[in-house]
């Protein structure tokens, strides 16, 4: 708390000095000297503290002034109490004696409403703070996956709208040897669908989420997705083997999604071996911290990924494979469908001997129990 | 591999300036190259960084003053198009170097401008090209 430069009054330059640190043992040394003060005149103790914890409570949840108003009432109630006591039992008013007590209770209530009222406007900007903190994380996350979208769309579509356009430019002006004609089309043609394919995948990728769930058998997930990607990979010399758990793994997934997710990490893995090879699909139940979860691992005999890539794979258009092969946007939307299911992707990469995704779904408590 | 992929092209027309484009997108490198030999140049290729360290090892080696302008994409595989040509700095000296990228951010400009070359944002019109490659051989053919 910073000491204000042109205060009003005084009083206020000593409680503006008095910082949160400060306050706290002025406060018990006070307390000490009224509670011994009370004791030697023989006044109870614990009436004193009585008064503080409804002030407290005052103070925390209505600030200030209603503290010092309960304050100010707690030390007329304690003088009313003691006249009547006094009074009850015949005894004279000691004017000195009474302003000691009650001026000294006096001071530690409001002492209590400053040491609160300092403590909570502590909590409130640590509070804020933190939250300016968490948001400004999340604005610069933002900011920076927008910014590296924004890279990514310029590169990757930049390169076949040059294509389309200087393609569209040499025929109309009529530049293309009349042979190439013909060539040129094809490939405004081919990058026009290049383009269509990449902005499908962006939306895909935005498109995300609020998807229905069903209870599924992730196994029969697996099979047909692995069915489905066997022609490609044989094409490209690359086997897919499929290795299941006995007992079935049921869990409420977006079977179309996952099925994406797993098509993703198995062309990946597929791309990752140009010279053919073996790519393992395997599911298993597994525990996590105690908690069971389902493993699905992709792994592949490929090249591997540099150590200094890993931290980049999930990064939207972050790719190593060629123009036209990869637009770097497969592993990240992969990332997002397993984020949503409240699941991780892990890598273990090995740099020229191959690399395994796990993806690690966690599985509610009663899955275990629908095994037969 | 780089160095066969470079050796195969023709290399017969000595009158014609030399171009060297280095590209990953085999449709966009077709399409510079029918662009250029329009334009009357000889076109040399690397498909990539690689290619195109090798091209500039090659050219170290040998000397002369062919190719008097190198074209190269600045985001390649394996090496990247600045990369290598900041490698190769001196045996840029006196040929018209232009750099083409899609993202043109502060960092590519100061690294582009260091090489001396010319930075030509992507996507561009061919007329844009066909300029940007008058501009820079002139300024490369009378040094300052």
């Amino acid at each position: 708390m910073r000491p204000k430069l042109a205060p009003a009054r005084s009083g206020a330059v000593v409680i503006e000095r008095i910082d949160r640190w400060s306050v706290v043992p002025l406060a018990l040394v006070a307390s000490l000297l009224i509670g011994v003060g009370d004791f030697m005149t023989g006044v109870e103790v614990a009436f004193t503290l009585l008064y503080i914890f409804p002030i407290a409570l005052g103070t925390w949840f209505r600030d200030r002034a209603f503290g010092n108003s309960l304050a100010v009432l707690s030390a007329l109630l304690s003088v009313a109490g003691e006249i009547g006591w006094r009074l009850g039992h015949g005894m004279h008013l000691h004017p000195v004696s009474m302003l000691w007590n009650h001026g000294g209770s006096l001071g530690i209530f409001v002492l209590c409403v400053e040491v609160l009222r300092r403590l909570r406007v502590y909590v409130d900007g640590e509070r804020q703070s933190r939250q300016l903190a968490v948001e400004q994380l999340r604005h610069a996350e933002r900011l920076n996956v927008i910014g590296k979208l924004a890279a990514g769309v310029a590169h990757e579509l930049g390169t076949p709208l040059n294509v389309i356009a200087h393609n569209a430019e040499l025929v109309d002006a009529g530049q293309a040897p009349p042979e190439l004609v013909h060539h040129c089309c094809r490939l405004i043609i081919d990058q026009s669908e290049r383009m269509a394919a990449i902005i499908r995948q962006l939306l895909d990728f935005g498109r995300r989420g609020g998807s229905d769930r069903h209870t599924t058998d992730l196994g029969a997930v697996v099979e047909s997705t692995v069915r489905l990607l066997e022609p490609l990979a044989r094409k490209r010399h690359v086997e897919l083997a499929l290795s299941l758990p006995e007992e079935p793994i049921v869990l409420s997934v977006n079977h179309l999604e996952l099925g994406q997710v797993l098509s993703n990490l198995a062309l990946n893995a597929v791309q990752a071996m140009p010279k053919g090879g073996r790519s393992l699909v395997a599911l298993r139940r597994d525990e996590e911290r105690g908690r069971p979860v389902a493993v699905l691992s992709v792994s592949d005999e490929g090249t591997g990924i540099r150590p200094e890539d890993v931290p980049r794979v999930f990064d939207p258009f972050f790719t190593t494979k060629g123009v036209g092969e990869g637009t770097g946007l497969g592993l990240a939307v992969a990332y997002g469908i397993v984020a949503d299911h409240g699941g991780r992707v892990s890598i273990s990469t090995e740099w020229g001997r191959g690399s395994r995704f796990d993806v690690i779904l966690p599985l509610e408590p009663s899955a275990r129990a629908t095994a037969p | 591999m780089g160095e066969e992929a470079i050796a195969e092209r023709p290399t017969v027309p000595r009158r014609q300036p030399h171009v060297l484009i280095a590209d990953d997108s085999t449709e966009q490198r077709w399409t510079l190259r029918l662009a250029l030999s329009m334009m009357g140049f000889d076109v040399r290729e690397a498909a990539d960084g690689r290619e195109l360290f090798w091209a500039l090892e090659e050219l170290s080696r040998v000397g002369g003053s062919e190719p008097s302008l190198v074209i190269a994409d600045v985001y390649m595989p394996a090496y990247d198009g600045l990369e290598v040509l900041e490698a190769w700095r001196e045996s840029m000296t006196g040929r018209a170097v232009i750099l083409i990228t899609a993202f043109p951010d502060a960092v590519v400009s100061r690294r582009a401008e260091a090489l001396g070359a010319d930075l030509l944002p992507k996507p561009f019109t061919l007329r844009a090209f066909s300029e940007c490659v008058r501009s820079s051989l002139r300024r490369a053919r009378a040094p300052s």
